[in-house]
């Protein structure tokens, strides 16, 4: 009985521990509970936040970049989605095994992936723009901390064509030279942001607010390139680039109605696709940064300017003096010796004597503000990032030789934009039209944004004398003239031949080795269409630019010729030799087309003369571009250095024009451009060796 | 206080032991279990399709498995339905002998596999097998079996005390070579519980205590890994980058959501921050999607866990019945809690499933079975073997008597 009792007293003291345990287990429960609702109530607000930070992201996104197309809407520049491959090295637990994983699928070295691989930050681009094929490899390895990302990728299809107009974008899609920077605003599109939610990897998974991607992009712009001339030109500059082993050699073609820019090769050519491939003189669209003495092909706008002005006409004679003719001290020099010639073959043979008493005929005032009415000496406004105006001296500092020497096209700077711009208002009948680049914005429908109508900058000549001119100039590629070797079976082709000395840097002379040899002309001659401008720069061997330059030009005008649609005209109504053109009213109103937008008149924009303005107000404020006016090298050259730059030198003698101008904010980087120029007369004498005809 | 605590839990049962013994086995608790295995189902849906579908190759790969395990282990628990539990008292040494051979093997290299540097499980018939699991039932059956043999003797320290110490500190001592920490704490405390519950002197169990205490210290300042355990949980937001990450994260997801919750399939922790979501921390996703009634729903049903554990091992009038459904019951309620104050950072980290929920072959499948085990003893079956013992007994001798008899006669017919 007793120990029955004690049986029952155990059992009741075993349940009261059961109990207990049990309740310890229930009140472990409920304490879940209570810690569960502390943290959903007292601490979510704390929580919350560290979640939002690690789960919401404002996600800024750049939207596609527009295309540059070509006037026929063939795709030049276009922005593809390429993966780009990051890591996030805190996440990588053993980074040479990792690194041994990748690296088959990299474009790197072992060990700069194991630097990459091990380093602290949290983020690292392993590769950007990486192949396809290689980042979907990598996503199938799975490696935590490895991630792929799509970005955008400027892809140029037709590799090296028009590369230096195009110019290129950096990594992360900003326009670094060419139209790719100028019209970078346009092009790049907008940003978005994008609240998503990521996932412990960083991947987006749910975008809370979807854009629609498309309503971001940017526009796209279309050239007045056309990607078929611009083949023909490049290939054609190439070719004669490498036959004559010259430095370089550039080719615009123009439409002579609108100003657009059909063309522009530049050789040696620049492939934007591998940027890394080039220095930096490649990229450069020289066809508007550089600047030359034309030399003779600046004749016919001496012609021009005096039978404007009515002293001569076509068959004035003059007397050329035995090839041989004194000017204050110097002998200017013919290649061949004439004694007579009428103003139409002084063009056709190139004669520098004549080409000086054709300009004295009007006198250097009126000639000066001829050639600045043709543009020379001011911007074209073509907008191209870098143009330079050219030099060209007024003509109170004109020594008597200076004015010789500028009558025949020495002493003076263009670029080939400037003197194919010249060239078309010769062709049209004597309106200077601002060249065109862009014809367009579009927005990503294809609709014109903004139109970039032809601007008629001023009428310079009248269509009379224009078709004078061409007529004349028609003279320089048929038998006798200098530039036969430039005429097109079909076509008469009105043009002129040019070969320049040009200074050595090293004497800051004229070195009779170094020659520019160009081209510069329209056809049909009769009804102009095209004007196309080649100019080989330092051609070895051979340098007259009628040789040198001419076939290219040939080759460049026929193809054009053919692609623009231009039929070989009637014999009846083609120029004929020796025969002046009667004038024809029809074809003597080349109206000027109905888009083309006028500028108000002026005759000189003497404002766009840069260097040669008096000095501006001096501003408060800021760090100013020094003046460097007046300057020789070696003080300019001195002054740049204190300034942590070195400047960009054309010429010789003492500092003329400077860009950027003095008195401007200093721009950091400092980019600076002098232009020099020998204060007398000394030096700026040359000679033109030959007509160019092969002996 | 205590005998009225007592009297009240214990009358209405005495009242109703002579009722409703025989009368069949407790059908509450399995709906709670199976209400638990559902839930467990589709939380570990809901964590896991996003991860599965992305390395798995679907997003169903992950439940698909477990609805395998949750198959197999429900015949195990009809099984043990089915089966007489006092069969497990018979067979213990063998069971013994049978976990420690698991025990061995899965840290023999080639057969156990090594996985986040501890060797616990190894493959068997194309399905993972974790030899913890199935000791921590088997230690508790022991348990069960040596408390109630011994009775009253467990005042004594050589017999209540040692024995148990030796055969639980031998398997906890296979378990640390895996290493498996939380196992090993779970078989200490299932042993500390039943030991206490059967009458050992307390002083016995403190002294144990404190020298485990003391053990424990060293072996977590023992290993690194162990350290910064702690550590983290002492401040998961500082070590937040490496080992606190799976805390953070859990608070973070849980906190974040708010009383509500997020609602079914919304959570964000499943994204790939909170590693394991699936598995240990699976009470995470709860109570991140379900919210605060999500935890009180899952806490509510291990209570009413223990509950029925607790009636059913009350009711029974065997002690060795008793005390294997306290165990079982304790071994649910024990690691249910100690796996819950992980997740919401009440403890450090350790590696314990929530049993009957988390993702888990071996858990689940063990969990189930354990359950049946409790289920039969629920029945309150008179132990028949026991009863049917000289009938049995009259049987063999009989079939003996019979051959003798058949011998000699032969021998005789040969003879003739």
């Amino acid at each position: 009985m007793r120990s029955q009792g004690d049986d029952e007293k155990a059992r009741k003291w075993m349940k009261v521990r059961m109990g207990l345990i049990a309740s310890v287990f229930v009140l472990g429960f409920v304490g879940v509970v209570g810690r569960v609702y502390y943290l959903q109530t007292v601490e979510a607000e704390a929580l919350s936040k560290r979640s939002a930070t690690q789960l919401n992201r404002d996600v800024t996104r750049q939207a596609r970049r527009g295309n540059v197309v070509d006037r026929n809407g063939t795709e030049l520049a276009v922005s593809v989605e390429v993966p780009s491959v990051f890591a996030r090295p805190r996440s990588i637990e053993n980074p040479e095994r990792e690194a041994r994983r990748l690296l088959p699928h990299l474009n790197t070295t072992y060990e700069a992936l194991v630097e990459k691989l091990s380093s602290q930050s949290n983020f690292v681009w392993l590769e950007r723009q990486a192949r396809p094929p290689s980042a979907e490899a990598i996503t199938n390895l799975g490696i935590p901390g490895i991630g792929i990302t799509n970005e955008f990728k400027r892809y140029y299809p037709l590799r090296e064509r028009a590369g230096q107009i195009l110019g290129f974008v950096g990594i992360d899609g900003d326009g670094l030279e060419g139209i790719e920077r100028m019209l970078n605003k346009e092009m790049a599109g907008a940003t978005y942001q994008m609240n998503v939610s990521r996932d412990a990897q960083g991947r987006p998974m749910i975008t809370n607010e979807t854009p629609r991607f498309r309503d971001f992009e940017g526009y796209s712009v279309q050239l007045t390139i056309d990607e078929k001339i611009q083949a023909v030109a490049e290939a054609a500059i190439a070719r004669q680039v490498e036959q004559f082993s010259a430095r370089g050699g550039y080719a615009v073609v123009l439409d002579v109605h609108t100003g657009d820019i059909l063309a522009m090769a530049n050789t040696p050519y620049f492939d934007p696709n591998r940027v890394g491939d080039f220095i930096s003189d490649d990229w450069r669209l020289r066809n508007v940064t550089d600047t030359f003495e034309p030399g003779s092909i600046f004749k016919p706008f001496v012609l021009a300017a005096a039978l404007q002005e009515k002293t001569i006409t076509l068959n004035s004679t003059f007397d050329c003096e035995g090839g041989r003719m004194r000017v204050g001290g110097y002998t200017i020099r013919d290649v061949k010796r004439h004694n007579t010639l009428t103003a139409a073959q002084i063009q056709q043979v190139s004669s520098n004597i004549g080409s000086y008493k054709i300009a004295q005929t009007i006198g250097r005032e009126r000639y000066y503000e001829y050639i600045r009415s043709f543009g020379f000496g001011g911007r074209t406004g073509v907008g191209l990032r870098g143009e330079q105006p050219g030099m060209l001296w007024p003509p109170d500092r004109w020594a008597e030789i200076s004015f010789a020497n500028v009558a025949f096209g020495q002493g003076l700077t263009t670029t080939p934009i400037q003197l194919a711009a010249a060239t078309a208002a010769i062709a049209n009948g004597g309106m200077l039209l601002k060249p065109r680049i862009i014809d367009a914005v579009l927005d990503r429908d294809g609709k014109i944004v903004r139109h970039n109508p032809p601007t008629l900058v001023r009428r310079v000549i009248s269509p009379e004398v224009a078709r004078d001119v061409a007529w004349a100039m028609s003279l320089v590629t048929v038998e006798g003239g200098t530039g036969q070797r430039a005429a097109i079976e079909g076509f008469t082709v009105a043009g002129k031949t040019g070969t320049a000395q040009k200074v050595n840097p090293e004497t800051r002379r004229y070195d009779p080795n170094l020659w520019m040899a160009g081209f510069v002309g329209f056809a049909p001659a009769e009804k102009p269409e095209i004007v196309v401008v080649v100019i080989i720069d330092e051609p070895k061997k051979m340098h007259y630019g009628g040789v040198v330059a001419g076939p290219a030009f040939a080759t460049i005008a026929r193809e054009t010729l053919a692609l623009r649609g231009v039929f070989p005209m009637p014999e009846e109504q083609r120029f004929q030799v020796g025969k002046r053109p009667v004038a024809q009213k029809s074809a003597l109103e080349p109206a000027a087309p109905a888009a083309v937008f006028m500028l108000p008149a002026m005759r000189v924009l003497d404002s766009e003369s840069d260097g040669l303005l008096e000095d501006g107000e001096e501003e408060q404020g800021g760090p100013k571009v020094p003046d460097f006016r007046q300057m020789t090298l070696r003080q300019a050259m001195r002054r740049a250095q204190d300034l942590g730059t070195s400047p960009s030198i054309e010429g010789w003698g003492r500092v003329v024009s400077q860009e950027p101008k003095a008195g401007d904010p200093l721009p950091v980087p400092l980019v600076l451009t002098l232009v020099l120029s020998p204060a007398s007369g000394q030096g700026l004498i040359s000679d033109e060796p030959s007509t160019g005809t092969l002996q | 206080m205590s005998t009225d605590l007592l009297t009240t839990i214990t009358r209405p049962m005495a009242s109703e032991q002579t009722d409703d013994s025989e009368q069949g086995w407790d059908r509450w608790l399995l709906l709670i279990v199976l209400l638990l295995v559902a839930l467990g189902l589709i939380m570990l849906y809901s964590s896991s399709a996003v991860m599965a579908e992305q390395r798995m190759g679907g997003h169903l790969v992950l439940l698909q498995n477990q609805l395998q395990k949750v198959v197999l282990g429900m015949v195990l628990l009809t099984g043990a339905l089915c089966v007489d539990y006092r069969w497990y008292k018979r067979m213990i040494y063998p069971m013994l002998i049978g976990t420690v051979v698991l025990l061995v093997l899965v840290l023999i290299p080639g057969i156990g596999i090594i996985q986040n540097g501890a060797q616990r499980w190894f493959s068997l018939g194309g399905m993972s097998f974790q030899p913890a699991e199935v000791a921590k039932v088997t230690a508790v059956m022991y348990l069960a079996y040596s408390v109630s043999k011994k009775g009253k003797r467990m005042g004594s320290f050589t017999i209540g005390f040692v024995p148990h110490l030796l055969v639980i500190g031998f398997m906890v001592g296979l378990l640390m070579l895996q290493p498996d920490f939380g196992s090993s704490v779970m078989l200490l405390a299932l042993m500390m519980i039943l030991l206490f519950v059967s009458g050992a002197k307390l002083s016995y169990l403190f002294m144990f205590t404190l020298t485990g205490a003391v053990g424990a210290y060293f072996a977590i300042s023992g290993s690194e890994y162990r350290m910064k355990r702690i550590l983290a949980f002492l401040d998961p937001w500082s070590h937040r980058q490496d080992i606190g990450y799976q805390i953070s994260e859990s608070l973070i997801a849980i906190g974040a959501s708010g009383l509500y919750g997020r609602g079914l399939g919304n959570g964000t922790g499943k994204l790939g921050y909170v590693p394991e979501l699936w598995n240990d921390f699976i009470g995470t996703i709860i109570a991140e999607e379900l919210g605060i009634f999500g935890i009180v729903f899952l806490a509510g049903l291990f209570a009413l866990l223990v509950w029925r554990g607790l009636r059913i091992a009350f009711r029974c009038d065997d002690p060795f019945g008793m005390y294997l459904a306290f165990g079982i019951t304790a071994m649910f309620g024990l690691q249910a809690m100690a796996n819950l104050w992980v997740v919401t950072g009440m403890l450090p980290t350790k590696g314990l499933t929530l049993p009957l929920v988390s993702f888990g072959g071996s858990s689940m499948i063990m969990g189930l079975f354990a359950i049946g085990v409790l289920l039969n003893i629920s029945r309150n079956a008179p132990d028949h073997w026991e009863l049917e013992r000289e009938e049995r007994d009259g049987e063999r001798l009989e079939r003996r008597w019979e051959k003798k008899r058949e011998k000699i006669m032969r021998s005789r017919d040969r003879r003739r």
